[in-house]
């Protein structure tokens, strides 16, 4: 299979690249104390909704950085959206996007979200959250692990910073404690081949 | 000028019975006829209420029964007043809705009887004299039955008006036996004569009169077991005929029980205001109760009109309780505030019968689960009909808060009477009334939410059009009375207050009615600190209502809603301050990301009452079924129907065995009716005999 | 019921991760994103292992022919700049599903798992590594 990033089809960043930094600043200060994220399921095959759901377990326990999960978009500030976006749940998606009040975040978890993931862009599948809404942060997975989903978050509240630039990891920035083990290696061992 | 008023009323309607009958375009004419037979009605009771001398008239009959008096009394006038704002308002409905209404009947006789029965409703509140008052009872419960029977469009009127007649015969039985006995003392039958002497009975006599009264009045009132003839009757009568019938006539029942139990009998032992109490709380609450699960718009209205007259039965027997006990002061308080709570259902009754009908024929049906989205296609109606489902439902400011309010906090002062079964029972029916009150908020919630919000659920109700101008006017005006008692309470207790003195033997309101007003608050002056003096020079006392003595309780509707005023326009200034320029982003009602709303996933008024029906199954006894109508097809559904039924309160206990009875007896009689001319002779023969053995001992 | 249960809590302690402020002690084969170590790449050779064993195809391989002007933003130059005739290989993390395959097939080892996962980024270009390897002559 041999796929290529349709980067003409991607929509412009979200709104909030485009305001001034310390208007962003500031509005990234009001959710880096309390956010509500409200999730929708756009096509996902679950296992991005295992991790989200490891969230709030006692290990990883989301709510000790004030996040919190909410149930209705108009009390939501982030909108968590796993899976390729099926046709189907394109509209459903869209409407949940409308329904939520400004200012508001969007985040696409997996790989799914990112690039279509193993669906691709299809018949059925829009390929991509940034296809359908303009997306603040994609976090890459499959599925992406909480540690990973922790990360993702904080950085659309800008509480850590982008580790990723062009597909290679830089350092820790200073002063913004990350615990990411970079460099290390992972011995597959005797994987099937 | 207030006698003149009083005749003029009666003649107004029976020149708009001929005007019907008689002009061949009589109808308008007979209804300028009905509307102005009204107004002097109202004007001659609020006059006699306030104070001036009622008319009065003696016929003089060469027979036994003495001469037939008519002289009207504060109690009476009042009724007089309701019949006539009530009359007034029925008639300019049916100015408008005459043409609206479509279907085969007879309006010409239909209009002509209605007059006729104002008028004997109008000779029954002015009759001083058990004669003319039995008369005219006979006449009302006929000319009743013919009114909601005129014309049977719809199946079952037939059954509902017979049964209305039958169960209202048996009720003038127990009427007719209370007069009876009450005339034994032998003076004549005149109201006064049977006041003066009723004090010399036995009290056995006493006794069989009270329960006689209740019972037998109570059956035109709508209280239980006497209750079932209701609903069918409200729902089977023409829209204003409805509003006269359930605000008016049921009121008859009432200003019976009162007249008799608390006029004419006097001081009696404590269980007589103990039974009332009980009764009228009992049925108030099964009323209620069948009125949460009811369907059909007429008929939960007719439940709820058993539900208050209920309630007004229930604080009547709390004053007869006081009174007996020795508590003058709080039995007239809550006499006061038992006629204050008729004065408020019958307006708001009258209302919601009009807007009812006004819904009726705009959608084309009366089943709640079939109407909805009538608030954007007739605003006018629904806003109108708010009004009344509010004071019904006696949420303040609106009329029956403060009536219903009081009533249960006489109840509260229930400490001042020292039996301990009687502080039993109150408590016990205090809080069945309290609960009573909930269930009532309850069901005129879903009343206006299901029938009038959210979207429309037949095609009736999508197609349905404002009423025409008269019918809203004639709402409005009920409205605006309806606004007026329940904001300006003082006023009206300053009115009524001319009653008690004759019903209680006090004035109370020095007591309900603080004297914020005057240079001496004495024990009030705290509220007058607090601002209650504000707007001196209104010709009440204040505008406090404190329904108990001294400062246990306190409430003001009138500042209440000066308040809401006041605070409500503040927040919506401080509001329109703070947001500024912020700008508006308008969307549409989250449901999920659902593409399309439809009218079957809202609630619907079975559903909504679901709760409520199975958690007081066991007073409903009600039956629900889940039954296949069409067998699923190998892959695909079938259909499935889901029946709920509810009887009718007591129907099972009462109707059936009552109705076995009755057969039994007429299949038994009919040995005595043989059709042999013979036997007849017989008959008069062995009576004649009879007679001569009596006149011998 | 409610009191063991405190019990039991008071017993084990904490055990909320301190994640960010702190490391995560992750477990012995947990699977982060491959890297690529473009000095022992053999696709200027015309080895496409790692194309061909990628399920989702996050990772091509093109010939630098076929490299268009307006892709040229988003490709880094990583070859000599001599002019050779060169193959470009792209790594789309958003599209990689970490299932390793692309270094189990790699011969020679050029392929790698790491256990990096904070990889969300603010633009879906940073999801993407590129790389172009100049094939050699002869």
């Amino acid at each position: 299979m041999d796929q290529s990033t349709r980067d003409r089809d991607i929509l412009p960043p979200s709104d909030l690249d485009q305001l001034g930094d310390r208007l962003r600043a500031a509005i990234l200060r009001l959710f880096g104390r309390s956010l509500h994220i409200r999730h929708v399921d756009a096509g996902s095959c679950n296992a991005c909704e295992s991790e989200i759901k490891q969230l709030t377990s006692p290990y990883y326990d989301l709510h000790r950085l004030g996040i919190f999960f909410t149930t209705s978009p108009r009390h939501a500030d982030l909108l968590l959206v796993t899976g390729p976006v099926t046709r189907a749940m394109e509209a459903p998606l869209r409407r949940t996007y409308e329904a939520m009040p400004e200012p508001r975040l969007v985040v696409g978890v997996g790989a799914c979200a990112c690039s279509g993931g193993i669906f691709g862009a299809s018949c059925l599948t829009r390929g991509g959250l940034a296809h359908v809404l303009p997306v603040d942060v994609l976090i890459p997975g499959c599925p992406p692990t909480p540690l990973a989903l922790i990360h993702g978050l904080l950085l659309a509240v800008g509480r850590v910073e982008q580790r990723l630039q062009r597909g290679q990891m830089t350092a820790a920035a200073a002063g913004k404690v990350l615990a990411g083990a970079a460099g290390r290696r992972t011995d597959l061992g005797r994987e099937a081949r | 000028m207030i006698g003149v008023l009083f005749w003029l009323a009666p003649i107004l309607y029976l020149a708009g019975a001929v005007a019907a009958v008689g002009l061949p375009r009589g109808r308008l004419v007979s209804l300028l006829s009905t509307i102005l037979g009204g107004c002097a009605a109202f004007g001659a009771g609020v006059g006699v209420v306030l104070g001036e001398p009622g008319p009065a008239a003696t016929v003089g009959t060469g027979l036994l029964v003495g001469p037939l008096t008519i002289a009207l009394d504060p109690l009476g006038a009042f009724f007089l007043a309701v019949l006539g704002l009530v009359s007034a308002a029925a008639g300019l409905y049916a100015v408008g809705g005459l043409a609206w209404h479509s279907g085969q009947w007879a309006p010409r006789f239909h209009l002509a009887v209605l007059d006729l029965l104002l008028v004997s409703l109008v000779v029954l509140v002015s009759a001083s004299d058990a004669v003319l008052f039995l008369i005219a009872w006979e006449t009302v419960a006929v000319l009743g039955y013919l009114a909601v029977n005129l014309d049977d469009r719809e199946p079952g009127t037939a059954a509902a008006g017979y049964r209305m007649l039958a169960l209202g015969e048996i009720g003038t039985v127990g009427v007719i036996g209370v007069f009876l006995f009450l005339g034994q003392a032998g003076n004549g039958l005149g109201f006064a004569a049977l006041r003066s002497s009723a004090a010399d009975l036995p009290p056995l006599v006493r006794d069989t009169v009270f329960v006689l009264a209740l019972f037998g009045f109570g059956a035109k009132a709508g209280l239980l077991p006497l209750h079932l003839w209701v609903p069918g009757a409200n729902a089977a009568a023409r829209p204003h005929v409805a509003a006269v019938l359930s605000a008016v006539v049921e009121g008859m029942g009432l200003y019976g029980i009162i007249r008799v139990t608390v006029d004419l009998l006097g001081m009696g032992p404590i269980w007589w205001g103990l039974l009332a109490l009980g009764l009228g709380a009992v049925t108030a609450f099964v009323g209620i109760l069948h009125a949460l699960v009811e369907r059909d718009l007429k008929r939960l209205l007719a439940y709820s009109t058993i539900e208050n007259d209920g309630l007004v039965v229930a604080a009547v027997g709390m004053a007869l309780t006081y009174r007996a006990a020795g508590v003058t002061v709080l039995a007239a308080i809550a006499g006061l505030f038992a006629l204050y709570h008729l004065l408020n259902h019958a307006v708001a009754k009258a209302l919601l019968f009009l807007g009812a009908g006004a819904v009726d024929a705009a959608a084309g049906t009366r089943d709640l689960e079939r109407l909805g989205g009538l608030v954007r296609r007739m605003p006018g109606s629904a806003a109108l009909f708010l009004v009344g489902a509010l004071a019904i439902a006696a949420v303040a400011p609106f009329a029956g808060y403060i009536s219903e309010w009081s009533i249960l906090e006489t109840m509260l002062q229930s400490f001042a009477l020292s039996s301990v079964l009687a502080r039993l029972v109150v408590a016990f029916t205090g809080a069945l009334l309290a609960l009573t009150a909930a269930v009532a908020v309850t069901a005129f919630v879903r009343v206006y939410a299901v029938g009038f919000l959210a979207q429309p659920r037949s095609t009736g109700a999508a197609r349905s059009r404002e009423a025409p101008g008269a019918a809203r006017a004639s709402m409005g005006l009920l409205a605006v009375v309806s606004m007026g008692l329940g904001i300006l309470p003082a006023f009206v207790v300053t009115a009524l207050d001319h009653i008690s003195p004759r019903l209680w033997g006090t004035s109370v309101v020095a007591r309900v009615v603080p004297p914020l007003f005057t240079d001496q608050p004495g024990e009030y002056a705290p509220l007058v600190a607090l601002g209650g003096g504000v707007f001196r020079g209104l010709p009440v006392n204040g505008l406090v209502i404190i329904p108990a003595p001294g400062l246990t309780t306190i409430t003001s509707p009138t500042y209440l809603v000066l308040g809401e005023i006041l605070l409500l326009g503040a927040a919506l200034g401080a509001v329109r301050l703070i947001s500024g320029r912020r700008v508006e982003r308008r969307g549409p009602v989250w449901a999920g990301g659902i593409p399309q709303f439809t009218a079957r996933m809202q609630y619907g008024a079975v559903a909504y009452s679901n709760p409520a029906r199975l958690i007081f199954n066991g007073l409903y006894r009600s039956r629900a079924a889940l039954v296949p109508i069409a067998a699923a097809a190998r892959h695909g559904t079938g259909a499935i129907a889901y029946t709920q039924e509810v009887p009718p309160p007591l129907e099972r206990v009462l109707d059936r065995p009552a109705g076995w009875i009755a057969r039994e007896i007429a299949r038994r009689s009919w040995v005595f009716q043989s059709g042999s001319v013979n036997q007849y002779v017989l008959y008069i023969f062995a009576m004649v005999l009879v007679i001569l053995v009596l006149r011998a001992i | 019921m409610q009191l063991s249960w405190l019990l039991r809590g008071l017993r084990t302690g904490i055990v909320t991760t301190r994640y960010p402020h702190a490391a995560e002690a992750l477990p012995s084969g947990f699977r982060g994103r491959p890297v690529l170590d473009p000095t022992r790449c053999r696709a200027a050779d015309g080895c496409t292992a790692c194309a061909a064993a990628c399920l989702p195809g996050a990772i091509t391989l093109r010939g630098m022919a076929d490299v268009s002007a307006a892709d040229g933003e988003a490709w880094t130059e990583t070859g000599d700049g001599t002019g050779r005739p060169a193959v470009r290989l792209t790594l789309n993390y958003g599209a990689c599903i970490m299932c390793g395959l692309c270094v189990t097939a790699c011969p020679t080892g050029a392929m790698a798992m790491t256990a990096d996962y904070e990889l969300a980024v603010r633009r879906a270009a940073d999801l993407v590594y590129a790389t172009t390897l100049a094939l050699n002559e002869g």
